[in-house]
């Protein structure tokens, strides 16, 4: 890593720092239901703010600032690799990760996967920081989605080693209460439930990030110490040059002082 | 008669007394003049060979002298040869060397203001002061006083000095960026 390189990182650090609201960002595949459900936690529920189609419409990692929390945004994570990178550059940002998953079926490869990553990243903060959300239960089946339900907790236990927790939700259900005022809707939506979660959540929330913030301090000071050791290797190879360099002159020295001292001498006993 | 004839005699007696005395004296003058020349005449010759001697000496000396500076120049040339590249060396004449020999041994006039100035100074402003470095400034500043010669930093030092300064001057950054990293360290350590 180059002295500016890491200068960037510990920018990046700094201003993370900062920032004192928690980062909420919500991370899922293309079309898991990531954009509406933070839509409906910020209460932007028309018009929307996050940008929500059947169609690709998160390109780039998009944040809103709501009283507690920033919440950010992330394009699909089998999306394509741009938008990987874009998507992954927020892992670093977030205090809490929403995992938005349609529940159709287990976690897949892929989440599992990234799940890892966010694991790595939040180390013992992962099971109170890490929500699985399951969102649209409004198109399956009670059962079937209790029983997707466990086997993410099996597979976050048996795959993972954590234990998840995992909130279901529906964000057209709570679209539809606020639009009609209908409480019933509102309170079966689940989503009342999350925010609160979340809200009790805020507290703590930039622990993991400061856990985070102390990992790549020390990385970056790891990569500071490489760097001043090769300096310090350069440094010590051109001092050996000017020490080879003048080695023969300094002999010739030698010979000019015992010359002189020898002529001196024989020119006394003259 | 007997009188004229011992007059006679008398009178040749006086004439050869007389003339012996006069002899006498002529031989003892003689005597004392041969050694008071053969002082002078000695006297001149061991003048004359000291002078000889004293001459054959300095003729000794003056070669021996001749000698030393041509011997002293061709280590001039040496010392030059090997600062090819590092130093540039200009001597103010074409023999430079400055040492000479006396009785009490050898003499330097006071070497040139400028000898090895500058080239101190490069050194110091750009090097860390070891036994080393305190031994080459040294030597430096030995070549300039028994040389007639300025001496200035050579490409290959310039160079090299060039890349050192460089060198510090990224330690010095990333020096300043380890302090920002610590102290962020610590805010948070203790934020959190």
């Amino acid at each position: 890593m180059t002295k500016t390189s890491i200068q960037i990182q510990f920018e990046k650090i700094k201003t993370r720092e900062l920032n004192t609201k928690p980062v909420v960002v919500a991370y899922g595949l293309m079309n898991s239901g990531k954009s509406s459900l933070l839509n409906m936690l910020t209460e932007n529920v028309e018009p929307e703010f996050f940008k929500t189609n059947d169609i690709r419409e998160t390109i780039e990692n998009k944040g809103f600032e709501g009283e507690r929390y920033i919440y950010l945004d992330t394009p699909g994570l089998d999306a394509n690799n741009e938008d990987d990178n874009y998507a992954e550059s927020g892992v670093n940002q977030a205090d809490i990760v929403l995992f938005v998953h349609q529940p159709q079926g287990e976690l897949e490869a892929n989440e599992i996967e990234f799940l890892r990553k966010l694991l790595s990243s939040f180390g013992e903060y992962a099971s109170q920081h890490i929500i699985i959300v399951l969102s649209k239960m409004e198109k399956e089946e009670a059962e079937k989605i209790q029983a997707i339900e466990r086997r993410i907790h099996q597979q976050c236990q048996t795959e993972l080693g954590f234990s998840a927790t995992i909130f279901q939700v529906s964000n057209k259900r709570f679209q539809a209460g606020i639009l009609k005022s209908q409480q019933a809707l509102i309170s079966r939506s689940n989503i009342p439930e999350l925010a609160a979660h979340l809200a009790r959540l805020a507290a703590t929330a930039t622990a993991p990030r400061a856990r985070r913030a102390m990992r790549e301090i020390d990385v970056l000071l790891h990569e500071v110490e490489q760097a001043e050791q090769q300096l310090r290797a350069d440094k010590s190879q051109l001092r050996s040059q000017i020490s080879h360099a003048f080695a023969r002159f300094n002999h010739q020295i030698e010979h000019l002082h015992t010359y002189l001292d020898v002529s001196a001498s024989d020119f006394k006993r003259l | 008669m007997a009188l004229p004839w011992l007059i006679g005699a008398l009178v040749v007696g006086a004439v050869s007394a007389v003339v012996k005395a006069v002899n006498s004296d002529d031989n003892s003058s003689s005597s004392s003049n041969s050694s008071s020349d053969e002082d002078a005449v000695r006297r001149r010759r061991a003048a004359a060979e000291e002078q000889r001697l004293k001459k054959e000496k300095e003729t000794e000396r003056a070669d021996v002298q001749a000698a030393f500076k041509r011997r002293g120049e061709v280590i001039g040339r040496n010392l030059t040869e090997s600062l090819d590249g590092w130093m540039a060396v200009r001597a103010a004449d074409s023999a430079p060397f400055r040492a000479s020999l006396t009785s009490a041994g050898y003499i330097v006039p006071a070497p040139r203001e400028d000898a090895a100035t500058a080239v101190e100074v490069l050194l110091w402003s750009s090097l860390e002061r070891d036994d080393e470095l305190n031994l080459i400034v040294q030597n430096l500043n030995f070549f300039g006083s028994v040389y007639d010669v300025q001496l200035r930093g050579g490409d290959q030092l310039r160079r090299t000095l060039g890349e050192l300064h460089v060198i510090a001057q990224r330690e010095e950054e990333l020096l300043q960026l380890k302090r920002k990293l610590l102290t962020l360290g610590r805010d948070i350590a203790q934020a959190s």
